[in-house]
C-alpha cells in the first residue's frame, strides 16, 4: 500500500479502474446530490454508490447496485469526510506509566537502572525521560473515547499522536468509528513522531531545547550504529561476532532513518521549524513539521527540505500573553494567513487541530484562514485530499473517487460556509446518523435503535434535505 | 587629629593612589569636632553656584563653612592643596539597600530587606545598618558619601533612612531616621507572588485570567487606601494613651504630607495609578523606579512628580521598545521639568552611581544636570537640601576631591568627608589588591 | 559624502520589533574617513580613514580615498575601536540556557537553538558588539557547547556563526553546579553536591572519554587493516570530551575561588588538556602565577561581587592586577543589559588599578579574540582583519560617549539616526505591549523562577 505514494498519479489511475454495477455486500447509494469529490470538479447532480465499504462510483446519474440503499441527497452536499492531520482522538488522555512493550525487550543500551545518584553510567550516558520512540498509537486506541463530536464536524479520519517525551511514538492513521480498534485502523505506524522540547518537571533530562536535540541526536546514532552493526553480523562470513544488542526504542527507528517512514516534528515557531528541518537533513529523514504556526517565515527553507506542513489551527502567538492588543492583533492576522502564504509558495499543507483549544473551534479556524486569503477549494483540500497525501493514504483516502474508502459527509451545503449542518455521515462506507446536539446518553439509545432495527431502514426514510 | 596628609605630602594631579597616604586612618576616628580644613587651589564644583577655578573649600565642626576664590584660611587649619585636582559635593544615592543588605546569595544572615508580611511602616532601614559592611567601604571609595537605604520587602516595606557612608556607629551614619515610607505600589497585571506563580507552574495550572489580576490588583490598591486611610484616622484622634498603635504613630508624618511617600513603580501604567493614588490621599509623594518614565511623562509634568529614577543601566521593559529608553529616561523627565534623581536601586552597585548618570548624559541628560541628579536633586526630593547635596557654608561637610569629572570612569577620587572628617578611601577590594601584589 | 547620503545607503533597513533589520543591499565596501581611530594593537592614530573592501580592512592612513560609489562615512571627531566582542553571553538562546538534568551534558549545543532574532542582538550592536561568545549555563561540571556569534541582525542562524572559530565547550566549578539540583530535582539532589564531586565528575568523565578514544582507536585500527570490526557506540558526551582531549575543542571554566582554580589546573595537567579561560575567575588574581604558566586567559567582570559567597573575594581590580602579572583578562558581561555598555566596563579596569588605556580596550576585543581563538581574523584595527568597527561620538571611555554606528563585515548594522528617525511616540509604545505580561514568561522565565526558588531554598547562586 505504501507503494502508492501522492506523487505518483498512476496510483490513482489504478484505483479508478474499480466498477461495480453489482454488490455482493452491504451496498449504498446517495441520488440526487451535489457532489463534490475534491479530485475534480464539482458534479451539481451525482450519484455515490458504495460497495462493502468502497466507494465505486460517482457519476451524474449512474447505475444504482441491486439492493443498495437508495438516499435521497436532495439539497444536500456530499465531500469526502475530513481527516485532521494531527491529533490525539481516541487515544487515552494521559499516557503516563510505562510504554507498552513491542516485540522483545533486551538489555538497555543505556542503563534505565542506575543504582545510585553519583552512578557515572547516570550522567555520562543519562537516560532522557518520556523518550518512547516504540510507543505505538494502535496500541493505544480506545474507541470508547467520545468521538461524536468530533464527527458531527465531518472529521471522518485522523491522524492520532502518542505524546510525551522528545521521540513520542508511532502516529497511526485512523477512522474515527470503531467499535473495535482493529476497525478504527486505517494505516499504522504511518509516521514518526518528535518533539524538540524539554520534558516538564525540574531535574527531567531534557531540561532544555538543546538537551531535547541531544536526545534525538544520540537516538538516531544509537540507530545508526545498530544498523550497521546488525549489518556486519548478518553479513559476517566469520563466527564470532557479538551479537548487536536488541533494544525496541533503536528498532523502532530504523524505518524513519532509512527513509521508509516520514518524521513528524511537532514545531510551531520559524526557530522550531528551522531546527527540526536541520535535523533532519543531519540523519537524511523525510520530515514533516506539524503545527508550523509561523511556517510561512521559512517557507524556502521548506521548500529546499521538500517538508509539508500540517497547520494548526491555533493562530495565538507562544507569546500571547505578552503582547499588547495592536501586537497580538497583528501576529494572530499573520498565523491566520499561513495556510495562504503556504499555498502560493506551493508548500504542500493540511489543516489539523492541534493545539486549538476548544477543538469546536476546528472549522470556524478554517474560514478565518478563509477570509484570510486561503480559497475554500483549496482549504477543502487541505482537510482532505492534501493531508491524505501528505501521509500517503491519498490511495485510500481524501476524495469522492471509486475505489477509496468510503468516508463522505452529507450535509446542508458548502463544507465550509457558516451555518452548514451535518446531516449523516459515511465511514467505512457504513452510514452514521449526527446528532450534534445531543447528549451521549440520547445517541447511544439510537444508535441502539437502530442497529436492533436491523440495516439502516430508517435513513432512507428520513428526508436529509436543508428543507427539513 | 590627624589629617590625611599634609599639604606637602599631597601629589598634584597625575595618577596618585590614594591608598598609598590614607590607610593610616584605617582605624575609625571618632566623630568630634577637629581643626578646621582648608581645600585650597582646587576647581571647585559647588552644584549650586557656578565653578571656581582657583577656590577654597573650608571645613570646620562638620559643616562647610566658606567656598569661594577669595576665602582666607584661619590659622592652625589643616591645609590641603589641591592643585590640579576637583573638588564636588559627596554624591547622593537615594535608592539603596546599602547596609541592610551584604551577600543576596548564601547567607540570609546578612539580608534585612524583605520583611514579613504586607504592611510594616514602623520598621525604619537605618536601625539595622552595618557600618562594617565591606559593600559600604568600596561605595565610599568612589564618592558616593550619602545614601538612602530602605527594605523593599511587602507593599509597605518600612521606612528608608538617610544615612551617610562615614566610619562610626549607626547612630552616627543616620542622618535621618524616618526619611520616607517605601511603598511598593501595586502593579496592574503584576505577576504576583513568587511562590504562588511556581506552585501553578508545577501543578501544571494556568495562570490566573487577566481579569483575575485586574481584580486582585484592585483589591491591593483598595487595601492600600484602606490603611492610609486609617493612619489619617488614627492621628486625628488625640489621644492614644490605651490604644497605642506603633504601626499607625508611624504612618502619622506620611499621611499628615511632612514627609515623603515613595512609591517604588516601573510601568507606565503604574506609574499613572501611582500619581492618581498620590493625589487622591493628598500625599507628599516620590515615585522611584520608573524605568517607564518616558512613557508618562505628560502625567508626571502635570503633577509635578519627583522621581528617583533608576537604575539607568538597565533593560527597556518591552521588547518593543526603544533600545535606549532607561537610558534616555532621565534627559526626558528634564526637558519635561519633572523633578529627578538618579538612582542605583542596589547596595552593590551604588558604587556606579556616577557611571549611571553618565549613561544618562550621553544619551541626552546635560552634563550639570547629570551632576545634579546624584548631589542636589536627591537633597531636594528628601527634603534635606538644606543639608546635603551642594557645598554651600552650612551644608554638611561631605566632600570629596578628584582628580576628574566624577563621572568619568577613568576618574579616581582622591580625598574624601564625611561631616568634615577626613575619611579613608581603603577598601576591602584595595586590601587584597595590596594584599596579592597589586602596583601601587 | 555627507551623513544624509549614506543614510539613503543604509535605506534598505526597516522597522522590525522596533529595531531594524538591514537588507543586503550593502556591499561591505566603505570609507570610515578622518577618525580618531582606537586600534587595539597598535595604539591610537589621529586623523585616520579606514578603507574596507569586501567586509576586510583593505587600509588604513591618513589620505586614503574612497574608490569610485563605495559609500563614506565621515567620522570626522568620532572614534572608532574595533568591534566589541562579548565573551560571555547567553543572548539569543531558545529554549533553557542550561541542559542541567545530569550533572554533565557536553552533548548539548547551543548552536542547535540559536535565536537570530532576539531583539538583545539589535540592542548589543546599539551598544558596539559586533561578536558574542554564546555560552551554555554553569549548572554542571561540564556543560554543552558553544557558538561564536557575529551579530548580522536579520540574517539565518547559519550566516551568523562565525566560521573558524573553534568549537568550545563550558566548565563550571563551585556553587552553582554542586547547588543548582540539589533540591527541586525529582528523585532527589543531582550529583555532585560538593567541590570534591565536582572534581571527581570532571576525573571520572575525562577517563572514560580516554577508554572511549581508545576503543574508537582500535575500531579505526582493524578497519585499517582491513577488518570488518563492530563500530562502538557512539557517544555524544564522549565525543564532545575526547576532542577537549585532542586540543580540538576550547574549555571555558566557570570558577570563582582560588582552590578550584588549582583543582582544575591539576585535572587538566594529569589528563593532558589545555583550559583557554576562566569564566569570572573572581579569585584569579590569588592565583595568577598558576594561570600565567598554564597560559590561561580570565574572562571576568568589571566589578561585579558580593553576590554570594563564593564572590565576596572578587575585587574590581582583579582586571589591572592580573594584567599586571602578565595574564590575558577579558571583560565580559554575562548579561543581556551589561552587554550593551561593555566599553564602560573596560575602563573599570583603569579606574580601578590604573590599567592602560589600550590595554583596557584589549580587555573588549583582542583579548577576547585570542579566547575565542579567532584573534587572527577580528579584534583589532589591522589590514587584512575583518572589518567589524564600533563607532562612538567621542572617545568610548569618556562619560558622554555613546555608539553611533557599528560595523560588522563592512556593512552598517546599528545607525543611531536611522534608529531615532525610526521611533513611533510613547502611546504607540504603550500599545505594543501589555504591562505584567507572562504570568509564567517563556521557558526561560520557568528557567529563571526554578533557578531562583532554588537558590531560595539553598542561599544558593544563579
Amino acid at each position: 500500500m505504501r507503494m502508492c505514494h501522492w506523487l505518483v498519479p498512476a496510483c490513482l489511475l489504478l484505483a479508478g479502474v474499480v466498477q461495480a454495477a453489482t454488490c455482493p455486500g452491504e451496498s449504498y447509494a446517495i441520488r440526487n446530490a451535489r457532489v463534490l469529490p475534491v479530485s475534480g470538479p464539482a458534479l451539481p447532480r451525482a450519484t455515490v454508490v458504495l460497495c462493502q465499504g468502497i466507494i465505486t462510483a460517482v457519476s451524474p446519474d449512474g447505475p444504482v447496485p441491486d439492493g443498495a440503499e437508495v438516499i435521497d441527497g436532495a439539497g444536500l452536499t456530499v465531500f469526502p469526510g475530513f481527516l485532521d492531520a494531527y491529533s490525539q482522538y481516541g487515544l487515552p488522555p494521559a499516557q503516563a506509566g510505562p510504554p507498552p512493550a513491542r516485540g522483545v525487550s533486551g538489555p538497555p543500551l543505556r542503563p534505565l537502572d542506575a543504582v545510585a545518584p553519583n552512578d557515572p553510567a547516570l550522567y555520562l550516558t543519562p537516560h532522557p525521560v518520556g523518550n518512547t520512540p516504540q510507543r505505538r498509537a494502535v496500541d493505544l486506541l480506545n474507541p470508547q473515547s467520545d468521538l461524536e463530536n468530533v464527527r458531527a464536524k465531518g472529521i471522518t479520519s485522523a491522524l492520532v499522536a502518542p505524546v510525551g517525551g522528545v521521540l513520542q511514538g508511532e502516529a497511526a492513521l485512523v477512522n474515527l468509528r470503531g467499535p473495535y480498534p482493529s476497525s478504527m485502523v486505517i494505516q499504522p505506524d504511518v509516521a514518526l513522531v518528535a518533539e524538540l522540547r524539554p520534558q516538564r518537571g525540574f531535574g527531567r533530562y531534557p531540561s532544555s531545547v538543546m538537551g531535547a536535540v541531544a536526545v534525538f541526536r544520540q537516538d538516531f546514532l544509537d540507530a545508526q550504529q545498530y544498523e550497521q552493526a546488525e549489518s556486519i553480523y548478518q553479513q559476517a562470513s566469520e563466527r564470532g561476532l557479538p551479537r548487536p544488542a536488541y533494544r525496541s526504542s533503536v528498532v523502532s527507528l530504523l524505518p524513519a532513518l532509512d527513509g521508509k517512514q516520514p518524521v513528524i516534528f511537532l514545531a510551531g515557531d520559524d526557530n522550531a521549524i528551522l531546527r527540526s528541518l536541520r535535523l533532519a537533513a543531519e540523519f537524511k529523514l523525510r520530515p514533516i513539521i506539524a503545527g508550523g504556526t509561523q511556517a510561512w517565515k521559512v517557507t524556502p527553507a521548506l521548500h529546499a527540505a521538500g517538508a509539508p506542513v500540517l497547520v494548526s489551527l491555533q493562530f495565538d502567538p507562544a507569546n500571547k500573553d505578552e503582547l499588547g492588543t495592536e501586537e497580538l492583533k497583528k501576529e494572530q492576522d499573520e498565523n491566520a494567513a499561513n495556510a495562504a502564504r503556504l499555498a502560493q509558495a506551493g508548500i504542500p499543507f493540511a489543516f489539523t487541530s492541534e493545539g486549538l483549544k476548544p477543538k469546536d473551534h476546528f472549522l470556524s479556524r478554517v474560514r478565518i484562514a478563509i477570509a484570510h486569503g486561503l480559497s475554500a477549494e483549496d482549504a477543502l483540500k487541505a482537510l482532505t485530499l492534501w493531508p491524505a497525501q501528505i501521509l500517503a493514504v491519498d490511495h485510500q483516502l481524501g476524495s469522492i473517487e471509486p475505489g477509496k474508502i468510503g468516508d463522505l459527509v452529507l450535509a446542508t451545503g458548502d463544507p465550509l460556509a457558516e451555518g452548514t449542518q451535518v446531516r449523516m455521515l459515511f465511514i467505512d462506507g457504513q452510514p452514521l446518523p449526527v446528532h450534534p446536539e445531543s447528549p451521549k446518553k440520547d445517541m447511544k439509545n439510537k444508535q441502539k435503535k437502530t442497529d436492533e432495527a436491523g440495516p439502516p431502514a430508517g435513513v432512507n426514510a428520513v428526508t436529509l434535505g436543508a428543507t427539513q | 587629629m590627624r589629617t590625611p596628609c599634609s599639604s606637602t605630602t599631597v601629589r598634584r594631579g597625575g595618577m596618585s593612589v590614594a591608598f598609598l597616604v590614607l590607610p593610616i586612618l584605617a582605624a575609625p576616628a571618632p566623630r568630634q569636632a577637629g581643626a578646621p580644613i582648608a581645600i585650597v587651589h582646587a576647581r571647585i564644583v559647588p552644584v549650586s553656584a557656578p565653578v571656581i577655578n582657583d577656590g577654597t573649600l573650608l571645613m570646620q565642626g562638620g559643616k562647610i563653612t566658606a567656598v569661594g576664590a577669595g576665602v582666607s584660611v584661619p590659622a592652625g587649619a589643616t591645609v590641603i592643596d589641591a592643585k590640579g585636582l576637583w573638588v564636588y559635593p559627596g554624591m547622593f544615592d537615594a535608592n539603596t539597600t546599602l547596609g541592610i543588605a551584604e551577600i543576596p546569595l548564601g547567607a540570609p544572615g546578612t539580608m534585612d530587606v524583605d520583611e514579613v508580611g504586607a504592611f510594616n511602616p514602623a520598621e525604619a532601614a537605618g536601625v539595622a545598618v552595618n557600618p562594617s559592611s565591606e559593600i559600604i567601604g568600596t561605595t565610599r571609595a568612589n564618592g558616593i558619601t550619602t545614601a538612602l537605604t530602605a527594605p523593599h520587602g511587602g507593599v509597605i516595606s518600612g521606612q528608608g533612612s538617610v544615612i551617610d557612608l562615614g566610619i562610626g556607629t549607626t547612630d552616627q551614619m543616620n542622618v535621618r531616621r524616618a526619611a520616607a515610607l517605601w511603598v511598593n505600589f501595586p502593579q496592574h497585571h503584576g505577576q504576583g507572588d513568587f511562590f504562588e506563580r511556581y506552585r501553578r507552574l508545577l501543578a501544571g495550572e494556568p495562570p490566573p485570567s487577566s481579569e483575575e489580576r485586574e481584580r486582585a490588583y484592585r483589591k491591593q490598591v483598595d487595601q492600600l487606601r484602606d490603611y492610609f486611610s486609617a493612619a489619617r484616622r488614627y492621628a486625628g484622634v488625640a489621644d492614644h494613651a490605651t490604644d497605642r498603635d506603633l504601626a499607625m504613630e508611624a504612618m502619622a508624618p506620611y499621611v499628615a504630607g511632612r514627609l515623603p511617600v515613595v512609591f517604588q513603580v516601573d510601568r507606565a501604567e503604574d506609574i499613572r495609578s501611582a500619581v492618581t493614588f498620590g493625589e487622591e490621599m493628598k500625599l507628599k509623594y516620590v515615585l522611584a523606579g520608573c524605568n517607564d518614565a518616558w512613557e508618562a511623562v505628560q502625567t508626571l509634568a502635570e503633577h509635578h512628580v519627583p522621581v528617583i529614577l533608576g537604575e539607568v543601566t538597565a533593560m527597556p521593559t518591552s521588547d518593543n521598545d526603544p533600545y535606549d529608553a532607561p537610558y534616555s529616561n532621565a534627559a526626558k523627565l528634564a526637558a519635561a521639568g519633572v523633578p529627578f534623581a538618579i538612582a542605583t536601586a542596589s547596595a552593590v552597585d551604588s558604587r556606579n552611581l556616577p557611571y549611571n548618570a553618565a549613561l544618562a548624559e550621553a544619551y541626552g541628560l546635560p552634563a550639570d544636570e547629570a551632576l545634579k541628579a546624584i548631589t542636589l536633586y536627591p537633597a531636594q526630593i528628601l527634603g534635606l537640601q538644606d543639608e546635603l547635596g551642594s557645598l554651600a557654608p552650612g551644608k554638611r561637610a561631605n566632600v570629596i576631591v578628584t582628580n576628574g569629572d566624577p563621572l568619568d570612569v577613568r576618574t579616581t577620587v582622591r580625598y574624601l568627608f564625611i561631616d568634615g572628617r577626613p575619611t579613608p578611601l581603603d577598601n576591602k577590594g584595595l586590601r587584597l589588591y595590596r594584599e596579592y601584589g597589586g602596583k601601587p | 559624502m555627507n551623513r544624509q547620503t549614506f543614510c539613503l545607503l543604509v535605506a534598505g533597513v526597516v522597522a522590525s520589533g522596533g529595531a531594524f533589520r538591514l537588507s543586503a543591499q550593502q556591499t561591505g565596501n566603505m570609507l570610515i574617513r578622518d577618525a580618531t581611530v582606537l586600534t587595539a594593537s597598535h595604539g591610537t592614530l589621529a586623523h585616520t580613514s579606514i578603507l574596507v573592501k569586501d567586509g576586510k580592512i583593505a587600509a588604513i592612513g591618513g589620505g586614503l580615498t574612497a574608490p569610485a560609489g563605495v559609500p563614506v562615512i565621515d567620522a570626522t571627531g568620532k572614534f572608532v575601536m574595533p568591534g566589541i566582542i562579548d565573551e560571555h553571553s547567553h543572548s539569543a538562546i531558545d529554549g533553557g540556557i542550561n541542559e542541567g538534568a545530569p550533572a554533565i551534558s557536553p552533548m548539548a549545543h547551543i548552536k542547535d537553538v540559536l535565536n537570530p532574532h532576539d531583539v538583545n542582538i539589535y540592542r548589543q550592536l546599539a551598544g558596539g558588539v559586533t561578536i558574542i561568545h554564546v555560552l551554555h549555563g554553569s549548572a554542571n561540571a561540564i556543560g554543552g557547547q558553544d557558538a561564536v556569534v557575529k551579530l548580522k541582525w536579520g540574517a539565518p542562524v547559519e550566516e551568523m556563526l562565525y566560521p573558524g572559530a573553534p568549537q568550545g565547550v563550558k566548565f563550571a566549578l563551585g556553587e552553582n553546579p554542586k547547588q543548582s539540583h540539589r533540591f527541586l530535582s525529582e528523585g532527589g539532589a543531582r550529583y555532585p553536591a560538593v567541590r570534591e564531586g565536582v572534581e571527581n565528575v570532571l576525573r571520572t568523565s575525562f577517563n572514560a572519554a580516554r577508554l572511549y578514544e581508545k576503543q574508537w582507536d582500535a575500531y579505526h585500527a582493524a578497519l585499517a587493516r582491513g577488518e570488518h570490526p563492530m563500530p562502538p557506540q557512539r557517544n555524544l558526551n564522549l565525543d564532545t570530551l575526547v576532542g577537549v582531549l585532542q586540543g580540538k575543542i576550547l574549555v571555558h571554566a566557570h570558577s570563582y575561588v582560588s582552590d578550584e582554580i588549582l583543582m582544575l589546573l591539576h585535572v587538566a595537567d594529569d589528563y593532558g588538556f589545555k583550559i583557554r579561560t576562566l569564566e569570572h575567575g573572581l579569585e584569579a588574581y590569588k592565583v595568577a602565577d598558576a594561570l600565567k604558566a598554564h597560559d590561561v586567559a580570565v574572562s571576568t567582570f568589571a566589578d561585579n561581587w558580593q553576590y554570594k559567597l563564593e564572590a565576596t573575594d572578587g575585587i574590581a581590580y582583579n582586571a589591572a592586577l592580573l594584567t599586571q602579572k602578565g595574564v590575558r583578562v577579558i571583560i565580559n558581561s554575562d548579561s543581556d543589559e551589561r552587554a550593551r555598555r561593555l566599553y564602560q566596563e573596560a575602563a573599570k579596569a583603569i579606574h580601578y588599578g590604573g590599567a592602560t588605556e589600550e590595554q583596557a580596550l584589549r580587555m573588549i576585543t583582542l583579548n577576547a579574540a585570542w579566547a575565542l581563538g579567532i584573534d587572527k581574523t577580528v579584534g583589532s584595527i589591522d589590514v587584512g582583519k575583518d572589518a567589524d568597527f564600533a563607532i562612538f561620538n567621542g572617545h568610548p571611555f569618556a562619560p558622554a560617549a555613546l555608539v553611533t554606528e557599528t560595523i560588522v563585515d563592512g556593512k552598517v548594522y546599528f545607525d543611531r539616526a536611522q534608529d531615532l528617525a525610526q521611533r513611533k511616540t510613547p502611546a504607540e509604545y504603550e500599545k505594543l505591549f501589555k504591562p505584567g505580561s507572562g504570568f509564567f514568561g517563556g521557558d526561560e522565565e520557568r528557567d529563571a523562577l526554578q533557578q531562583r526558588l532554588a537558590a531560595a531554598q539553598t542561599g544558593g547562586n544563579q
